[in-house]
């Protein structure tokens, strides 16, 4: 049994195994047309970056309302140039600033956690091929010395897709829970500030609020930075 | 199945039917409307459901007029005329659910478009102006009028070239917000005067018989559900005319002569009934 459970397993995650996963997602998508036409809409609604129409997507579901919301955000995370905050405000809006923050939280942790794996799945033979091992193992290299703080960093600046950090978080060999808690750490902020004003927001103000956003990256960015110059100094003076 | 497709798509006349009205019967020379002189909107049957961007220039600011924007909201924070409020392309539908539900799109009730006014301030004395930047579509600008004409208020006009024109002929732009709309209250509308709109009974009875008209892309004519259509392709018997070829690349509407020919080629003369969606 267990023998057989290994088979599938190499199988898998062999090129062969990745090309048939990613044959069976696209054949899913182009020959079910519930699912292709579900999916087109969510992209539609989605790209009009507009949050009373997501707003009145979500609503449409009645009871199922909060768990279409869910999906809509793991769709948004997988679908890395979809925006996260539009989806943020429309829950607000619908369940209240706190259950709604809550809300977005939780499914923007399992969309990042499902990108991380997406890319670790798909990506790191690739990626690998694509560029050089010496490129990818510095990379890793800063990742698992500084990873937790850069994470906590891009998920703070507003206009830097956390989608796209967190398949590129799966490239590196950086670990799953590290990755995880930074991401929930770093997402926080964002996630509350979004979901108790973000509707309300309109000019002069949303420009303070993109500033105090700003104001914390930074920060943590001068924190990295003192942390990096440190550790080189530290080499350094072990050379001497 | 058949049905739902009708229900987001038939009862969408907007620009295309207001435009084509206009002007039938009474073909006269224009001017291209391109001088800074205002364009004579009498050349046009209906020319009064325009607004010239002189005489909207004249109201900005004006407590007896209210400018609607119905451009996307991110479009719209990049620069809309001052003073006008953004409502996004669906401010006045309905908008629950999702495209290919029965009644997702169409046109808000009574009830709910009074208090939707009522919030951006209409009273049944105001003016309203809607604008958009036109050619990047949907042309909802043109279907909030049919919509409010339709509802009673004949006090409401399209931005004569929309954002495009009122650019070109050098007119102010803006990022800022506006300020908040005072709402206020007694707004009456009528029972919606559906002369001008046709629902799916009308149109299968009509099959046929009367020119439809899908005024959508070539490509959503042919089958492409990019925009979220629950079904593709077009109502059988439809012909094809892009809503986009009536505005000249400045927005502004092409000469009534122009008109009258391109919907003769269609096989539409100025006296017939005809389905736009």
């Amino acid at each position: 049994m267990m023998g057989r459970v290994n088979v599938v397993k190499s199988f898998l995650s062999g090129y062969k195994g990745k090309l048939l996963v990613l044959l069976v997602v696209l054949g899913l998508y182009y020959f079910i047309p519930v699912i292709k036409i579900n999916i087109n809409q969510v992209f539609f609604i989605l790209s009009n970056m507009d949050v009373d129409l997501v707003r009145g997507y979500i609503l449409g579901f009645g009871i199922w309302a909060p768990i279409v919301s869910f999906l809509l955000m793991i769709f948004q995370s997988v679908i890395a140039p979809l925006p996260a905050f539009i989806i943020t405000f429309a829950n607000a809006s619908l369940f209240g600033w706190v259950y709604g923050a809550i809300l977005s939280w939780s499914s923007a942790m399992v969309g990042a956690a499902l990108c991380f794996y997406i890319a670790r799945y798909l990506g790191r033979v690739v990626v690998e091929k694509l560029t050089s091992r010496t490129a990818l193992e510095k990379a890793d290299h800063f990742f698992q010395q500084y990873g937790k703080f850069a994470i906590v960093i891009a998920r703070l600046l507003p206009f830097v897709s956390f989608d796209i950090v967190s398949y590129a978080a799966g490239l590196t060999s950086m670990r799953f829970w590290p990755f995880f808690i930074a991401t929930g750490i770093g997402q926080l902020p964002a996630t509350i500030v979004y979901s108790y004003i973000g509707g309300m927001l309109t000019g002069t103000t949303k420009t303070l609020v993109f500033g105090l956003l700003m104001l914390f990256a930074v920060t943590a960015f001068m924190v990295l930075i003192k942390q990096v110059w440190n550790d080189r100094k530290k080499e350094v003076e072990k050379s001497v | 199945m058949f049905k739902k497709f009708l229900g987001s798509g038939v009862l969408l006349l907007g620009l295309m039917l207001l435009l084509s009205a206009c002007g039938q019967q009474k073909p006269a020379n224009s001017d291209s409307g391109q001088t800074k002189v205002a364009a004579d909107l009498s050349v046009y049957k209906n020319g009064d459901v325009f607004i010239t961007p002189q005489e909207l220039q004249k109201k900005l600011g004006d407590k007896s007029a209210i400018l609607v924007d119905t451009n996307k909201p991110d479009v719209y924070e990049k620069g809309h005329i001052p003073g006008a409020i953004g409502i996004g392309w669906h401010g006045l539908s309905k908008i629950v659910g999702k495209p290919g539900d029965p009644l997702w799109g169409t046109t808000l009730d009574k009830e709910e478009l009074t208090k939707k006014l009522e919030s951006y301030g209409v009273t049944n004395s105001t003016l309203v102006v809607f604008t958009s930047n036109l050619l990047p579509g949907p042309g909802s600008d043109g279907r909030s009028v049919w919509q409010l004409r339709m509802a009673g208020l004949d006090n409401v006009k399209l931005l004569y070239g929309g954002n495009p024109y009122w650019k070109e002929l050098g007119f102010e732009m803006t990022k800022e917000a506006p300020p908040k709309p005072f709402s206020v209250t007694g707004l009456t509308l009528k029972e919606f005067d559906k002369s001008y709109s046709a629902d799916k009974a009308y149109i299968y009875a009509n099959l046929g018989k009367t020119v439809i008209i899908d005024v959508r892309t070539e490509k959503e004519y042919k089958g492409s559900q990019d925009s979220g259509e629950a079904r593709g392709g077009h109502i059988q018997g439809a012909k094809h005319l892009v809503w986009s070829s009536l505005l000249n690349e400045n927005g502004t509407p092409k000469s009534p002569e122009v008109i009258i020919k391109m919907m003769a080629d269609l096989g539409v003369t100025p006296q017939d009934d005809f389905v736009v969606y």
